[in-house]
């Protein structure tokens, strides 16, 4: 029998639509001043290294494009469950 | 070119019958492309890569990049060992529309990854890739696992999905800017990597260790995470890390019994053994395994280049000994069969090997 596999949806951020993502949470200008860093190593965060976020217990954590931050986001969600 | 000589030659030998019988071939194709998600999904990618090249348009450019992330994905996921639940699911992308109101709709500990244009598709693949292997596989023990192992496991999860992409920009990108770069930072990722992809060479990796694992997760659902349970994993890679490793003539451990992995391996890779000797110390070793209580019951197959020398005779004896010890379980033991599983492997020596594995259920009466 075939098995019908089960979808998971991964939600993206379109690469043009970064600023209004920031707006749509309300952090466009927070972000524009430079107020928002990586939770990962701590480097500010722009519109043009803006990489991932995530949402944990209301807070929105944020990460920029270096690969070693991208990978431990995850580990900081779990962290945090903890 | 030579196929359309030889199409043009046969439909002037069969005539309108070659056309009729091109057309239902043709149709045969479209019908399974369009009832295949993920093969109608690529196809979809192209036209809209097409459109995007043209116009430039973002919409375009977004349902290429969600139709070729998701299709080369998902192809790729199901020529994996699994389909169901030992690693990760198919994907879907949806892109978040940035309207008012729009953190709302954001879940707790879910993951948005801005994903880059369509001239770095590449990186895209690998990025989504990410996100599928930590967000679907390993449910249920990423709690117990320190994060240099379950780094680790990632990594090789993410490996196996690239690779069966079949693209070499992929993996090349993933390797010099994700895998290295991510074991430069940690000499315990890095040692626990080391293991893993013995582990996975051997073809033990989604085969048994993910198997065990995700019945590792169910058997301490609902307990309170302990150091005791990160040993229990660790234990468990230790032991198939020696079998993975294990040269001919040592004697590595075959059971791994704690409180809650309870498993044996029975290596049929010593040939001159079962040509010697038949399937009689493979039996005892089963029941020596039942004896133990265990919860799966491994049986590994190693043929062809084992032999040693490229004996045709000998060779078709041991694959008839190999079939007649699988039978003799199946008729002898209180067992169900699990799966079984051929694939080809490396050694340790490098070289490419034909193997097989099954994996048996005990069915344990209630005294």
């Amino acid at each position: 029998m075939k098995h019908k596999q089960q979808k998971e949806i991964i939600r993206a951020i379109y690469h043009k639509d970064v600023a209004n993502f920031f707006e749509s949470i309300g952090l466009l200008e927070t972000l524009q001043r430079g107020e928002i860093y990586c939770d990962v190593c701590g480097g500010q965060i722009t519109l043009e290294n803006f990489r991932a976020s995530a949402k944990k217990s209301g807070k929105f954590l944020f990460c920029c494009d270096k690969e070693f931050c991208v990978q431990k986001l995850a580990s900081k969600l779990k962290e945090a469950e903890i | 070119m030579p196929s359309l000589v030889t199409f043009i030659s046969y439909v002037s030998e069969y005539g309108v019958w070659a056309l009729i019988v091109v057309a239902v071939g043709i149709i045969y194709y479209l019908v399974r492309v369009i009832l295949d998600e993920d093969r109608s999904a690529a196809w979809r990618a192209r036209i809209y890569k097409a459109l995007y090249r043209v116009s430039g348009r973002s919409e375009a450019e977004k349902k290429y990049i969600a139709n070729d992330v998701s299709s080369r994905i998902n192809l790729a996921r199901r020529k994996m060992p699994f389909s169901q639940e030992y690693l990760p699911n198919s994907i879907k992308v949806l892109w978040v529309e940035s309207g008012h109101g729009e953190a709302s709709s954001i879940n707790d500990s879910e993951m948005l990854i801005r994903l880059d244009p369509a001239e770095l598709e590449e990186r895209n693949i690998i990025l989504l890739s990410d996100a599928l292997v930590k967000k679907t596989s390993l449910a249920g023990i990423r709690h117990i696992i320190n994060e240099p192992l379950e780094l680790s496991m990632d990594l090789n999860l993410v490996k196996n999905l690239l690779k069966e992409i079949g693209d070499r920009r992929v993996l090349d990108w993933f390797f010099r800017n994700e895998y290295q770069p991510v074991l430069n930072q940690s000499e315990a990722t890095r040692e626990w990597n080391g293991k893993i992809v013995e582990i996975d060479e051997r073809g033990l990796f989604t085969r048994l260790l993910l198997v065990e694992l995700d019945k590792y997760s169910k058997e301490i659902m609902g307990k309170q995470a302990s150091r005791a349970m990160f040993h229990e994993i660790s234990d468990l890679i230790e032991f198939l890390y020696k079998i993975a490793t294990k040269v001919y003539g040592q004697d590595v451990p075959l059971d791994c019994i704690s409180k809650n992995i309870k498993i044996g391996v029975i290596l049929v890779g010593e040939t001159s053994k079962l040509l010697q000797e038949g399937i009689d110390p493979y039996l005892d070793a089963f029941t020596h395994s039942l004896r133990q209580q265990l919860n799966s019951i491994y049986i590994i197959t190693l043929d062809k280049d084992l032999l040693g020398s490229p004996n045709s005779e000998l060779y078709q004896q041991f694959v008839e000994l190999t079939k007649s010890l699988d039978r003799d379980i199946e008729r002898r033991f209180k067992i169900n069969k699990d799966f079984e599983l051929k694939y080809i492997c490396t050694d340790s020596k490098g070289n490419k090997r034909n193997a097989k594995i099954t994996r048996y259920i005990p069915r344990y009466e209630i005294q």
